[in-house]
């Protein structure tokens, strides 16, 4: 009997959980680059009563929510025919850090960081060792996009009252795309069969690297405050990696993913 | 219900209208309620330089006072206003012209708009304003445009109490300074002002006289998203509004060298703080700040017709209400509103926020409920390095061979997968996970799931 990926991953509690402890570490990050969004709002030398003394010339947006991976190479596949993976297991909570850089009415320079992660646990398929006990093992994709893009508001921002008197519209929907470099690492970590020997041996295969990365996105900027934004943002990144170190015959690696975020943005 | 209080409001209104238009005591004269808290006699002031005294005085014709300037016991110079709103032809000085003057809504301030024409000279426009600014004090802007713009000029008027120094041809044409009505009505003209009430002088008058109004008086408004878009509606221009919101935020704002409003520079806005904390002394005792810039003001030497030096900062400084260690506005210089490093330390990406490296990831952690046996990591074989081969899967590698790593059988798998096995004083989970298998002698093998 073949088991399921569901049923036969290692199943544990957040406490034990390493992708869990990662992903509440994601959580405090986020949460800690965050923090000063509040007190940049509440900054009154840039903003009045409800519209700015300027039109924003940069913004800073954090934003996280969920990252999957597409999976589309063969090294997933080959993961995923021998270890009790699927392909949504590559999802991850990421986050990513904005910040936009006025150039015009509509449009923003926007240099964007990163980061999503995603470890899961898994046994062999077909195999167990000579105690029937399963066979484990732990694999990461970490995907960390640095890029330059352009983000053009599809409504005006913001309506010019005077030179100090700017105010904000309520909803902005606006399009991007940029490009940069995806640094990746894709590892597996535990027991594993020697198909040559059927020999059980422990190792840590790890590629690591860094490719060249395009994306798309569209998104909305709902206004809370003068300053405050909730931002939405979806978006596709394509990139691929050559595979190096121990994975040797396959094609490049698929970083390739879609992500839809959610945060916030403070304009000054 | 609503008629009837309509019509006697109208009917007291009336009653009051005919009242206060009675004839002076005395004097035959009139006065229109609304000219009352401009009547009297006052010290003008421009640039902090004293000028004449000038009273106001009404006349047989309730919309019309005259404007006299007193030098020692002399009238030296009589100057009528007609507030009827219509334009009234004149001649000064050889020039000829129209002059017109109109309340404004609320009644508190007379707009006024003049057209001249002197031989020779090209067509000469002005507009101003007569507003109180407290109950003892109103300002009356002028400006007059120019091929290079418009030139303005602020005149002060401080209320004089003391009769005794009032010639008394004057005396017996005014009311009583102090009496009641026209403190009340002094008070009432100074009343704050609305955005709507500079939307309507930005209407009748030019936008340069609006802003030195609005800079001189230093009122705040409490302007909201709401305000600003029915200025904007209403064409008001946007150097008013800029000047508009100037004021209302002068921690952000000061004047600059041009006369308009510009955001505070770093140093600028970082001293006053300072100062408002009483962390810097105060050289020479004198106020930090407001002596140096007003020293180096470059509109105090200028001056317009008048003979009055421009005085606009000047006098800010000095009284404004919004220029002082608090605060202010005016005598400041000026920068570009986002410098600074609003964002920087603490909010790059990346360096520290990296994962799994120091965060014990799998270094020695293991799951389960067997005891746990921490084996020195200097005791472990090295591992050689793997390799992952497309269509021949997971293997050793070229270091070959296993880790030499094997596990007894063991008595005890539960159903998760998790158990343990010991030999030899050590253990470990019998769900094989990273650097998990237990020593011995046996070769831990695979086999097919049954």
């Amino acid at each position: 009997m073949t088991p399921s990926s569901s049923s036969s991953r290692r199943t544990t509690s957040c406490a034990e959980s390493r992708d869990c402890t990662n992903s509440w570490r994601l959580w405090l990050l986020m949460a800690l680059a965050a923090a000063p969004l509040p007190l940049l709002a509440q900054d009154r030398t840039h903003a009045g009563n409800g519209y700015y003394f300027s039109r924003p010339a940069v913004s800073l947006t954090v934003r996280g929510g969920y990252d999957r991976a597409l999976g589309g190479s063969d090294i997933y596949d080959f993961t995923t025919t021998n270890l009790t993976l699927n392909k949504g297991d590559f999802a991850a909570f990421g986050y990513q850090l904005d910040f936009g850089i006025r150039l015009s009415d509509r449009s923003e320079l926007v240099l964007s960081g990163g980061a999503a992660q995603r470890s899961a646990d898994s046994e062999f398929r077909k195999y167990v060792d000579n105690k029937d006990l399963p066979i484990q093992q732990t694999t990461t994709l970490r995907r960390v996009p640095l890029s330059v893009g352009v983000k053009y508001a599809l409504a005006n921002p913001e309506t010019r009252i005077s030179r100090f008197a700017w105010i904000p519209a309520r909803i902005v929907p606006w399009i991007g795309a940029g490009g940069g470099a995806m640094n990746y690492s894709f590892s597996q970590n535990g027991d594993f069969v020697d198909f040559q020997t059927l020999n059980v041996i422990s190792q840590n295969y790890r590629s690591a690297g860094w490719a060249p990365m395009g994306y798309a996105n569209v998104g909305l900027d709902l206004k809370l405050a003068t300053r405050l934004s909730l931002t939405g943002d979806v978006r596709y990144t394509y990139s691929k990696a050559t595979l190096s170190g121990p994975f040797q015959g396959f094609d490049k690696i698929d970083l390739s993913g879609t992500a839809a975020t959610m945060g916030f943005t403070v304009r000054m | 219900m609503t008629t009837i209080r309509k019509a006697t409001l109208f009917a007291a209104s009336a009653v009051l209208t005919a009242a206060s238009l009675h004839a002076q005591q005395g004097t035959g004269t009139m006065i229109d309620e609304r000219w009352r808290p401009f009547l009297g006699c006052w010290i003008s002031s421009s640039a902090g330089m004293a000028g004449p005294m000038v009273c106001m005085v009404p006349t047989s014709q309730p919309s019309t006072v005259e404007m006299l300037a007193v030098v020692r016991d002399s009238i030296v110079s009589r100057t009528p206003i007609t507030a009827s709103g219509a334009k009234v032809e004149t001649s000064r000085d050889g020039c000829t012209g129209w002059e017109s003057a109109q309340w404004s809504a609320d009644e508190r301030r007379l707009l006024t708009t003049t057209e001249f024409t002197c031989s020779g000279q090209p067509l000469q426009k002005a507009s101003g304003v007569y507003a109180m600014k407290q109950g003892d004090e109103f300002a009356h802007i002028e400006g007059i445009r120019t091929r290079s713009g418009t030139r303005v000029r602020i005149m002060n008027f401080l209320m004089l109490d003391d009769t005794t120094r009032i010639p008394r041809e004057i005396v017996r044409r005014l009311p009583r300074m102090g009496a009641m009505p026209q403190l009340a009505a002094r008070l009432e003209a100074a009343a704050e002002l609305t955005s709507a009430d500079v939307a309507e002088a930005a209407e009748t008058i030019d936008a340069p006289v609006v802003e030195a109004w609005l800079a001189d008086r230093g009122q705040a408004f409490a302007l909201t998203t709401k305000d600003l878009l029915a200025l904007h509606e209403l064409k008001t221009p946007e150097s008013v509004i800029d000047m508009m919101v100037a004021v209302s935020n002068p921690e952000v704002f000061a004047l600059a060298a041009n006369g308009k409003p510009a955001a505070r520079s770093q140093e600028d806005w970082l001293r006053r703080r300072a100062l408002s904390r009483g962390a810097l002394p105060y050289p020479n005792g004198a106020a930090y700040g407001l002596i140096d810039d007003y020293g180096w003001n470059p509109y105090i030497p200028l001056g317009l017709y008048s003979g009055y030096p421009y005085s606009f900062f000047a006098r800010n400084c000095l009284n404004n209400p919004y220029v002082g260690l608090s605060g202010n506005f005016g005598c400041g210089s000026w920068y570009s509103p986002f410098q600074g490093g609003a964002f920087g330390n603490g909010y790059g990406y990346g360096s520290g926020y990296g994962y799994g490296n120091g965060y014990g990831y799998g270094g020695g952690w293991i799951s389960g409920n067997s005891p746990i046996v921490i084996v020195p990591v200097s005791n472990l074989p090295p591992t050689p390095p793997g390799i992952v081969q497309k269509g021949r899967g997971y293997s050793q590698g070229s270091g070959g061979g296993d880790n030499g790593r094997t596990g007894m059988p063991s008595p005890n798998v539960n159903s998760n997968g998790g158990g343990s096995s010991s030999s030899g004083g050590s253990s470990s989970t019998g769900s094989s996970s990273a650097g998990s298998s237990s020593s011995g002698s046996e070769q831990r093998t695979a086999k097919p799931r049954p």
